[in-house]
């Protein structure tokens, strides 16, 4: 994903980011470690890494390829009008990509050292939702849908706010 | 604050004393502000995700409100009360652990202190009675479920440099709940394991202190400050070239942005504030609340016990109580104010969160109750409640009733430590030159015969040397002790049965606690034939003041109860 991240133009922090955390993922479990405080459920040995991130990535390539095309727009409706559909695209994209990979580690085939479904903390019961896979309350249907669409309602807002702000500090001159 | 400190008035309430009322029908008698408990075998989950699954319960008491300046006098003399006398789930206003035991070959007398909040410190402090200790390692673990299989790297306690057989250390409780601290001691005896209960809860809150809260509050302003006078230079300086003056336009949009600036930085601090005051109540609804009890006398002499409260932190049951040395339940009846009618009885479950028991013969009076249980995880409760009884003729005492009369405690001035039984024996406390609050004393009770010798037909009296009850005359101290401490017997048993290596552990479930065997417990594991006609408790008093020790021991088939008082400083 490192590799194909420049093809696309993607913003080098974003790359760095995204590398960060599978290092982490890889490294963190070599280095010994016991727990220092009670109550202990799991009896770990080594560092235990952060959950797999989320895949921001494939939004932030989305988003990428629609202002590479419509990025320069002027004036304050063309702005709206990006914005209404950066948020959806946002929002859209994550969740074609999250849903899937999201159910993906919630397999066995997920529990290997790369993605780190399998690593609990010594702090997490064996009866947990996380120790036993179950997703936490999941909605679906018109909950689901409403969610969503109050999601990509923010989502929209902040692109524009991020637009307005962004214009006003490419004028900064001091 | 003074909400704050409304919520934090502590066991000194205790017991009101002055109240009475006509008819048998109990007063719950008000504990303190923050009530609580925590039980439940399932609260081994709930003490690693405490705020994940907790529960309603909130803290119904309803304070009249205060000036402002009573309202800060009153939370100095709450927090320091705190200081002094939290409330507790087991025992009344006692909340330090006193145990004395054997880590192998190791002879330890234990104070733990456990944190007044929730994740909080513990002090440990250990005398060894064993010399030849190099070295002492502490770790707290759960008392029963998973969590209680896997110790955390465990602490190594300091060796007093002017004592090498004083240890001390701290642990970090992180979640409230059912806990043990396993010590472990290696000495030129080798290694020995020995593991104390401790019950831990959150027992109020503090509130923050002034000074850190002005000097908190001056940089909460200077940030404000400094950020809308950042918008302010932003909006009208920012996009002119250098050197060049602002027109008058853009200084009219810099005090707009700094208006909007400063409202919004105003409502993030409303909001911030909001949240704060939300987190709190959050916390307070952990805060331990103890099983209130209704106490009734029906039928003449049938006294009906129900208990109630809220399910606390956790799914706090009715129907999950351990057999603690033979008995569910272990009633003391205290007549009060004088103090001077004391019973010990059993009464037995009749349904879920019931007890009954028929009295035996009581004389009348305005009673205190308090009642000991243990939950299934190990976490002990002590309930009170009050009842005015009238004289009742019934039955004798029978199996491990136990009685004890003697003057008013008003009218003994003096500390006693000879008591003359009923039937001739005399019990005569070994008593320190001086007692001190909150320091550690070994209570040495001796049971003479009618000719003034040691007893010579001691017997177990519910698988121990004796029992002791400490209570206050003020009300807000009870603690029902063993010769192994205060901790609970069945809470102990479950954390020595994990003191073995992991392949001779039995299952420490419940279910099995009903299968024990009471003379393996601590302190009363030793030959029935020939018993000491001494019995030692370890203790510390909570508070100073003037406290009456109700003692009791048996010789034959006679339960005898000794009555001493004390003056605490």
């Amino acid at each position: 994903m490192e590799g194909l991240a420049p093809s696309l133009g993607l913003h080098p922090h974003l790359r760095l980011l995204h590398a960060g955390h599978h290092r982490l993922h890889l490294i963190l479990p070599l280095f010994p470690a016991s727990p220092k405080l009670g109550p202990v459920f799991q009896p770990v040995t080594q560092f235990i890494p952060p959950k797999f991130p989320i895949l921001l990535i494939v939004p932030a390539i989305a988003l990428d390829l629609l202002w590479r095309r419509y990025g320069q727009v002027e004036g304050q409706a063309n702005k709206i009008l990006l914005s209404l559909a950066s948020g959806p695209l946002f929002v859209l994209t994550l969740v074609a990509a999250e849903w899937p990979f999201a159910s993906f580690l919630m397999t066995n085939a997920a529990k290997n050292r790369f993605f780190g479904a399998g690593y609990l903390d010594y702090g997490t019961p064996s009866w947990s939702l996380d120790a036993t896979r179950h997703f936490v309350q999941p909605q679906h249907g018109l909950d689901l849908w409403i969610g969503l669409a109050e999601a990509m309602l923010y989502a929209a807002i902040s692109v524009w706010l991020g637009l307005l702000l962004g214009d006003w500090m490419r004028k900064v001159k001091r | 604050m003074s909400d704050k400190c409304h919520s934090e008035r502590s066991a000194g309430q205790n017991l009101s004393s002055g109240v009475h009322t006509p008819s048998a029908r109990s007063r719950r008698t008000p504990r303190s502000t923050h009530e609580s408990i925590s039980t439940g075998s399932a609260a081994e989950g709930n003490r690693s995700r405490s705020g994940r699954e907790r529960s309603q319960a909130l803290n119904k008491f309803s304070l009249p409100r205060l000036s402002p300046r009573k309202s800060a006098l009153s939370c100095l003399l709450l927090v320091a009360t705190l200081l002094f006398v939290p409330p507790l789930h087991a025992h009344v206003g006692s909340p330090d652990v006193y145990a004395e035991g054997n880590a192998g070959p190791y002879k330890l007398s234990v104070v733990i202190r456990p944190p007044l909040v929730i994740p909080g410190v513990a002090e440990v402090d250990v005398r060894v009675l064993t010399p030849g200790v190099r070295a002492i390692n502490i770790a707290p673990l759960a008392l029963v479920g998973e969590a209680s299989k896997h110790p955390p790297t465990p602490d190594t306690m300091k060796i007093a440099t002017a004592d090498p057989n004083y240890f001390t250390g701290q642990l970090w409780i992180m979640a409230p709940g059912s806990w043990q601290i396993r010590f472990t001691v290696d000495g030129g005896q080798g290694r020995g394991v020995w593991s104390v209960p401790l019950p831990a809860a959150a027992q109020g809150t503090r509130p923050m202190q002034r000074g850190l809260g002005i000097f908190l509050a001056l940089l909460g302003i200077v940030l404000i400050v400094g950020m809308t006078g950042i918008v302010g230079a932003a909006a009208r300086d920012a996009q002119l070239a250098p050197g060049e003056i602002a027109p008058p336009q853009r200084r009219r949009t810099a005090v707009v942005s700094m208006t909007v600036a400063f409202a919004v930085l105003v409502g993030g601090v409303i909001l911030g504030n909001w949240w704060w005051k939300s987190e709190a109540a959050d916390y307070k609804s952990e805060i331990y609340k103890p099983l209130a009890m209704d106490a009734t006398l029906t039928r003449g002499n049938l006294l009906d016990l129900k208990l109630t409260g809220s399910p606390w932190l956790f799914r706090r049951r009715f129907d999950d109580f351990i057999p603690d040395h033979n008995h569910l339940m272990h009633l003391y009846m205290i007549r009060w104010p004088a103090m001077d009618v004391v019973f010990h009885l059993h009464p037995n479950p009749i349904a879920s969160g019931e007890f009954q028991l028929a009295l035996p013969s009581i004389p009348a009076g305005d009673y205190h109750l308090y009642a000991d249980v243990v939950h299934a995880s190990g976490f002990p409760e002590t309930m009170v409640s009050s009842i005015d009884l009238p004289a009742i003729t019934a039955r004798p005492l029978a199996g491990d009733d136990a009685e004890g009369q003697a003057n008013p405690v008003a009218g003994a001035s003096a500390d006693t430590t000879i008591f003359k039984l009923p039937d001739g024996y005399t019990m005569v406390w070994t008593k320190p030159a001086t007692l001190i609050a909150r320091q550690p004393i070994e209570f040495t009770f001796t049971l003479l015969d009618r000719t003034g010798q040691s007893a010579p037909d001691t017997a177990l009296y519910m698988g121990m040397l004796g029992h002791a009850a400490f209570v206050k005359d003020d009300g807000t101290v009870f603690a029902h002790i063993h010769p192994s401490g205060t901790v609970a017997m069945a809470a102990l048993m479950m954390a020595e049965a994990q003191n073995a290596p992991a392949s001779s552990q039995p299952s420490n479930s419940s279910t099995d606690m009903k299968n024990m065997d009471m003379s393996q417990m601590p302190g009363g594991s030793m030959p029935t034939d020939h018993l000491p006609s001494s019995v030692s408790f370890p203790y510390g008093f909570p508070t100073p003041g003037r406290y009456r020790i109700f003692v009791q021991m048996k010789h034959g088939a006679t339960i005898e109860t000794g009555i001493f008082d004390a003056t605490v400083s």
